[in-house]
């Protein structure tokens, strides 16, 4: 008997009863349940009403309304891959090439009308059980990739926000696993007077070990950050418990390197501990800062059982207010290019990426961009592959920028308003006009609750931040939001004036459930782009006149 | 019908070939008389299919045989397999 614990149904279809009949004897001999039928047409009904039901089709080649081969077509519209067994009276000796013709499809077989009963049966168990078995690791896999997606979503929400912009200081983040988890982390935590401690670490490996080290390190750490008096602990101390954790609770399973630093703004400095992670990098004025002459540091967390890492490996690095740090995990450097013989990511690039961007980004005002714009850097040179997890950190002083407005803040409706107040406020202090300073606020908020609606799904949309920077620009104001959502339509004018152009954007975001009509209405001119899964989004908002550009 | 263990479901099998035989013949001498050869040979076809599934392999035959004559046009080859075919069926 087939297995009972698949589907077992085969169609059988040709236009002679009598063919019908001994088919379908056969197969229900053998277990199988028969639907037999005369033509195509009721072939593809029974077959459309019921696709998974059937594990495989039995069809004569020679019918009287449509070819079996025609036939075969539409089946695989239906079901792609279901097992189709021809069976005809053809003589493979009498030419016409259908052998070749039933070949060229992988999933099609050859049965004559002569078939003998157990050779019928044996074929079609044969391949109905291969079947099964594809589709036993089918549903497998696709259980694993549920898992995986969970155990993401998990990681994902243990790790802090983004990025957080203070009066005193700003950090942005860029996490991704080279599977669908992760065994790099990050930890973040403001405390005192603007004080930040960052703890990057990655445990060693990756995939689902390193994965679930990495969930009970996360844990682990946002335990200790809660102890009272933990935040003022020194670098040193910090990496000491997390080796007492690691010989503790991951003791031969597991090792990690770790960077952790505690920024201190106001006085101007960073106290930082490698455990075998790559140094911190200080980029100031366009130039890189020699941070670790001495070569001081630790080994990594829980390699060696008496590790004890003491006030001498720490460093302390001088900041001024321009300067921009930067952490990463040596995933970075595996990443190569895609073709076979591309090399890995050099260091001398990434150094010099880095040095590049942050000026930009501390110039005017994009910090948050900054790690998404490295890493399209990165891939535009061709350093695609990516063979471990990676982990990029950046943070620093908050430098204020005459005539620049800019804001973190996470996607929620009170925290969207909340800005949108703050910002107007900026606005009325900075001497703009109202009626501008309003019509600003309408784009701002649109355009931010149009990302918290549409955007993310409700378990992502939870940890989410979103960015902004606001500019006077003479008689207009350019507003650039960052933000992680999904990315919006995209209308491609080929031809036409702006007022066709309007329409057509109406028309696609209409459909798209993303109406954002006054938008349109209010701006000059949007530009879209996205890094990596960064969107920015730039808003030209005219204080006067409502032209509708579109550009994207 | 070899290796079927259903005597019932043997018996309708067989009744049904008997009557498609039956059929077939009726058809083969319409199409002869007209000596339309590509229904002749679609009909001979089908007649062979249906002896194959049954397991009939000397109607089989002579079905193969005549569209061999039939390719030909060859009438008279075509009558004499034909009352060679009417022969056995009397014996089914």
């Amino acid at each position: 008997m087939a297995e009972s614990r698949y589907e077992t149904k085969i169609l059988v279809v040709d236009d002679e009863k009598l063919v019908r009949m001994v088919i379908s004897a056969k197969l229900r001999q053998a277990g199988y349940e028969c639907v037999a039928v005369g033509d195509v047409a009721t072939a593809l009904a029974t077959l459309k009403a019921a696709p998974k039901t059937f594990v495989a089709v039995v069809s004569d080649i020679v019918m009287g309304d449509i070819d079996g081969f025609v036939f075969r077509d539409m089946v695989r519209g239906i079901k792609l891959s279901i097992p189709f067994f021809f069976l005809t009276a053809l003589d493979p000796e009498e030419g016409g090439g259908f052998l070749m013709r039933i070949l060229e499809d992988p999933q099609s077989y050859y049965l004559p009308k002569s078939v003998k009963t157990d050779v019928l049966i044996n074929r079609v168990r044969r391949v109905v059980a291969s079947r099964h078995i594809e589709t036993f690791i089918n549903r497998k896999m696709e259980d694993d990739r549920r898992s995986m997606d969970l155990a993401s979503h998990i990681q994902h929400s243990m790790l802090p926000v983004r990025a957080i912009m203070t009066p005193r200081g700003f950090y942005t983040t860029w996490w991704r696993p080279m599977d669908a988890v992760s065994g790099d982390l990050y930890e973040a935590m403001q405390f005192g007077y603007g004080c930040f401690l960052y703890v990057l670490g990655d445990i060693q490996g990756h995939g689902t070990s390193a994965a679930l080290a990495m969930t009970a390190v996360q844990s682990f750490l946002k335990t200790l950050m809660r102890r009272e008096g933990a935040p003022y602990m020194s670098p040193a101390e910090i990496a000491n418990m997390l080796q007492r954790f690691f010989r503790a609770n991951l003791a031969d399973v597991s090792y990690m390197t770790a960077l952790i630093c505690i920024h201190r703004p106001l006085s101007g400095d960073v106290l930082w501990i490698s455990c075998g992670a790559p140094d911190l990098v200080v980029i100031d004025g366009g130039k890189l800062l020699e941070t670790n002459p001495g070569h001081l540091g630790g080994l990594p967390v829980g390699l060696m059982p008496d590790t004890e890492y003491t006030e001498a490996d720490v460093i302390t690095t001088k900041l001024s207010q321009t300067a921009v740090c930067a952490a990463y995990t040596d995933g970075l450097l595996d990443i190569s290019q895609d073709q076979s013989d591309g090399g890995s990511l050099p260091i001398g690039t990434v150094l010099n990426l880095m040095t590049g961007l942050s000026e930009d980004a501390r110039t005017k005002g994009a910090n948050p961009a900054f790690l998404a714009k490295l890493m399209t850097a990165c891939s535009e040179l061709g350093y695609t592959k990516f063979n471990d997890d990676v982990t990029l950190l950046t943070f620093g002083a908050r430098l204020p920028l005459d005539g620049v407005y800019e804001s973190t803040f996470s996607l929620t409706p009170a925290e969207i308003d909340a800005a949108a107040q703050e910002m107007c406020e900026w606005c009325g202090a900075n001497g703009w006009p109202e009626a501008a300073v309003g019509i600003v606020q309408l784009v701002f908020e649109e355009k931010l609750m149009n990302v918290y609606d549409h955007g993310f799904d409700d378990r992502t949309r939870l940890h989410e931040v979103a960015s902004v920077r606001l500019v006077r620009r003479g008689d207009s104001a350019e507003l650039t939001v960052w933000d992680n959502g999904s990315p919006e339509p995209s209308i491609a004018v080929v031809t036409g004036d702006s007022a066709t152009a309007f329409d057509m954007a109406n028309s696609e975001f209409s459909n798209h459930g993303r109406g954002r009509l006054m938008v349109r209405e209010l701006c000059d001119m949007t530009e879209r782009n996205r890094y990596g899964t960064l969107n920015e989004t730039v808003y030209h908002i005219p204080f006067g006149k409502h032209g509708n550009e579109v550009v994207g | 019908m070899q290796q079927l263990n259903d005597e019932e479901v043997v018996k309708e099998i067989y009744d049904e070939y008997v009557k498609s035989v039956a059929e077939k013949i009726v058809e083969l001498h319409a199409t002869l008389g007209a000596e339309d050869w590509v229904p002749l040979d679609r009909t001979a076809h089908t007649l062979k299919g249906n002896a194959l599934a049954a397991g009939d392999e000397d109607i089989a035959t002579l079905a193969i045989e005549i569209r061999k004559a039939a390719a030909l046009k060859d009438a008279e080859t075509c009558r004499k397999l034909l009352a060679k075919i009417e022969e056995m069926s009397k014996l089914l």
